[in-house]
């Protein structure tokens, strides 16, 4: 069971290209992009590891039905809808870069309507599906993606035009305070940890996820290597100029040997499953969130067939996806991206306060109740 | 079912549009740009188009050159467009051929076209063309299987691997523009004949001005900055033969000691065997070989360091590897400017004859 909340360490960690995050870094180089990444991971690390702690207390439950052991409905209501608003923010914002960078690098001629139809089609599908089938599909692709990934990584790594004097240069600076935004953007590489609020529910519960010191581990590789690698191979100054910057770096390696000779291609392939894989999770989570809000409603998560509401909702929020992208440009939808990300961050600090408080009262209720009422602890027996 | 089918369907049938034939596209596989007289239409843009075969066999490639003044890359690329049939496709193009005069008058701005194009890949090779780009483009190599591939394969160790041909990639090329503390380099490619003859190269520095570097120093300077093998150690002896070694490893290392006048050392360790010689030379004195053949090539770098460092060139990046090691900011850098045409340079060659090849 460890390795489905890994996947989301993963796939969230080498997502963070799609959302400008290397962007906003690196025009941040000398302002505090490394001090950034570097208490990035001490911030990840402590929301990580104090979020999965707080959830074993509350086990084969998402975050819906802990909110509703504490609050009142309308109050859960508010805050679902909130954090599925938050979620599908960011999914906008992914399918509006990626119908872009794939439009820009296969068919410029192409309308770029057309790619997004074609990739929201794909991700209503996927998000529409049950809570097992997503977690099942997060595995495949995966799988799919990672040969891309190392590929493309030892690659970077072992490319002798990539000049670590220009890393070390930029490494230098990490003496400089960072940015609220630097920060918003580093911690993103960490937020892979967030898909326990809705996978908890199938993990049972006796279960405990192992290995927890490879979140830092994760998370500060991934963010040094996305940020790092297109100064090797672009320089100090240079770098700045490229908006898509990692397509163009994949764009800079060169296979000698291969059927193609562009490394860009393959990039390209791996992001798309990965933008594929953000947009079924984000769907799928914000989905159930609003069914959750519902008073009455019950968690099921292994739902065969599914009913027509998953299709209704995914469908609006495809909706949603096509109206941002009437009104984005590159422009805008960098400064959104960078919004987002800020909010996600204070949502983000917010969410982790509020689940280690609720974990600390269920700890305290579950340490008192044995004593106070006789009959319940007879009943649980 | 039904519905997710006729969905599908729908995504096939829009996909079909924005897509050309592949025999409706011209593929461009040698671009060239040239500085002209004209102050109106300074660029004169020349493109080699590839002539589409069923056969591929040596000498069977055709090509056909088209060419245009215009007052900026991009318009020129555009107007060519008329004198054509078929779509111009950028995607194969792999060579960039820029123009000695283009050289002495471009700005990093001439770039930006390059690398602002999605389809120009940014592992193309850039070079200059001498006398012009234009004649470069011209000349039709006899050896070639598909058009274009004879310059293709002369860079990046694709084919030939020679020690004097240096190669610019142009993300190599956009980003040593703007990096400080090194230069760019680019190699310059002759017209001979029916051939290519690609062994000297230009230092372009940040003051706008040109150094030519013979085909000599192209090579002492590909071996130790780019720590290329398949190169030759020379030692003309007194009596009128030289000593050639074969190299097959060479390592140099870099380090730059702070100070008001910077020293910037190298050491270099070379092995590889002998190729030519006089008999039994080698066992006479094999240690006093490699330590004079050392000394020479030491002396030889020397020269050219000094020689790069007289035009306030720098396309080894002394400078980056001198933030890099003492972590210098924007203050370290101004230091650097201000006192490398006074810096020093020591360098010390280890040069290991592995043995005199095949015969004594």
């Amino acid at each position: 069971m460890n390795r489905y909340f890994y996947y989301h360490v993963f796939y969230i960690g080498m997502m963070n290209v799609m959302l400008f995050v290397p962007f906003i870094l690196i025009q941040n180089r000398f302002n505090g992009a490394v001090s950034g990444i570097l208490l990035s991971i001490a911030i990840g690390t402590v929301m990580s590891i104090g979020t999965i702690r707080s959830y074993r207390q509350f086990p084969e439950m998402g975050l819906p039905e802990i909110l509703k052991r504490f609050m009142p409905p309308w109050l859960v209501a508010v805050m679902l809808y909130l954090s599925s608003l938050l979620w599908l923010g960011g999914a906008v914002i992914v399918t509006y870069t990626f119908s872009q960078t794939i439009g820009m690098f296969f068919n410029p001629d192409m309308n770029h309507y057309q790619f997004l139809l074609l990739v929201i089609v794909a991700s209503v599908f996927a998000g529409s599906r049950s809570t097992r089938t997503v977690q099942f599909a997060n595995e495949i692709l995966f799988w799919l993606c990672l040969p891309f990934l190392v590929f493309i990584l030892a690659k970077a790594l072992t490319n002798p035009y990539m000049s670590w004097d220009a890393v070390r240069v930029v490494a230098g600076y990490v003496s400089e305070f960072p940015s609220f935004k630097v920060l918003a953007a580093a911690t993103f590489f960490f937020t892979g940890y967030l898909n326990l609020t809705l996978f908890n529910r199938l993990f049972p519960a006796n279960f405990r996820i192992n290995h927890l010191w490879a979140i830092p581990l994760l998370g500060a590789f991934f963010g040094f290597v996305s940020f790092f690698i297109p100064i090797g191979l672009h320089g100090t100054v240079g770098v700045e100029q490229y908006v898509y910057v990692w397509s163009v770096t994949a764009d800079s390696m060169f296979l000698k040997y291969g059927f193609i000779q562009r490394v860009l291609f393959l990039f390209l392939i791996m992001f798309t499953l990965l933008s594929l894989m953000f947009m079924m999770n984000v769907f799928h989570a914000s989905m159930e969130y609003i069914k959750a809000s519902h008073p009455r409603s019950k968690p099921q998560p292994e739902q065969v067939p599914v009913p027509k509401t998953n299709w209704l909702l995914c469908s609006v929020f495809g909706a949603l996806c096509f109206l941002f992208s009437l009104w984005a440009n590159q422009g805008r939808s960098q400064w959104a991206t960078g919004a987002w990300l800020s909010v996600r961050f204070l949502f983000e600090i917010m969410s982790f306060i509020l689940i280690v408080v609720l974990a600390i009262i269920e700890k305290r209720r579950a340490a008192t109740r044995p004593h106070s009422p006789p009959s319940s602890a007879s009943s649980g027996q | 079912m039904k519905r997710i089918v006729l969905a599908l369907i729908a995504c096939v049938l829009a996909s079909g549009c924005g897509m050309k034939d592949i025999d409706k596209r011209f593929y461009v596989v040698t671009t060239g740009i040239d500085m002209t007289d004209n102050p109106e239409k300074p660029y004169r843009i020349s493109l080699r188009l590839a002539i589409t075969a069923a056969r591929v066999e040596s000498g069977s490639s055709r090509t056909e050159i088209q060419t245009v003044d215009a007052p900026s890359i991009a318009e020129g690329v555009r107007l060519l467009k008329s004198h054509v049939d078929k779509e111009l496709e950028f995607g194969h193009c792999r060579m960039f051929i820029l123009g000695k005069s283009l050289l002495e008058k471009a700005t990093p701005e001439t770039m930006s076209w390059f690398s602002r194009r999605r389809d120009i890949q940014m592992i193309s090779y850039f070079g200059v063309g001498e006398p012009d780009a234009l004649a470069v483009l011209k000349v039709e190599p006899k050896s070639e299987r598909y058009p274009g591939n004879a310059l293709f394969l002369s860079f990046g160790n694709e084919g030939t691997e020679s020690p004097y041909t240096i190669t610019t990639f142009l993300f190599d090329l956009v980003r040593k523009i703007k990096e400080r503390g090194i230069d760019p380099i680019l190699p310059i490619i002759r017209a001979h004949n029916r051939t290519y003859v690609i062994d000297k190269s230009v230092v372009a520095n940040k003051q706008g001005q040109r150094l030519f570097l013979s085909a000599e120093e192209t090579q002492l300077f590909k071996m130790t900055s780019a720590d290329s093998s398949k190169s030759e150690l020379v030692l003309p002896m007194e009596d009128g033969t030289r000593v050639v070694m074969y190299v097959s490893q060479i390592r140099t290392k870099v380090r730059i000691s702070a100070g008001d006048a910077p020293t910037v050392r190298l050491k270099i360790k070379v092995s590889g065997v002998l190729e030519e010689s006089a008999p039994e030379l080698l066992e006479k004195d094999w240690h006093g070989l490699e330590q004079r053949m050392g000394q020479r090539f030491s002396k030889q770098v020397e020269e050219l360091l000094v020689k790069l460092r007289d035009a306030d060139a720098d396309p080894y990046g002394f400078g980056l590897r001198y933030l890099a090691q003492h972590f210098g900011k924007d203050k370290e850098f101004k230091a650097w400017e201000a006192s490398y045409p006074e810096a020093k340079f020591q360098v010390s060659t280890d040069v290991r004859i592995t043995g005199p090849g095949v015969i004594r």
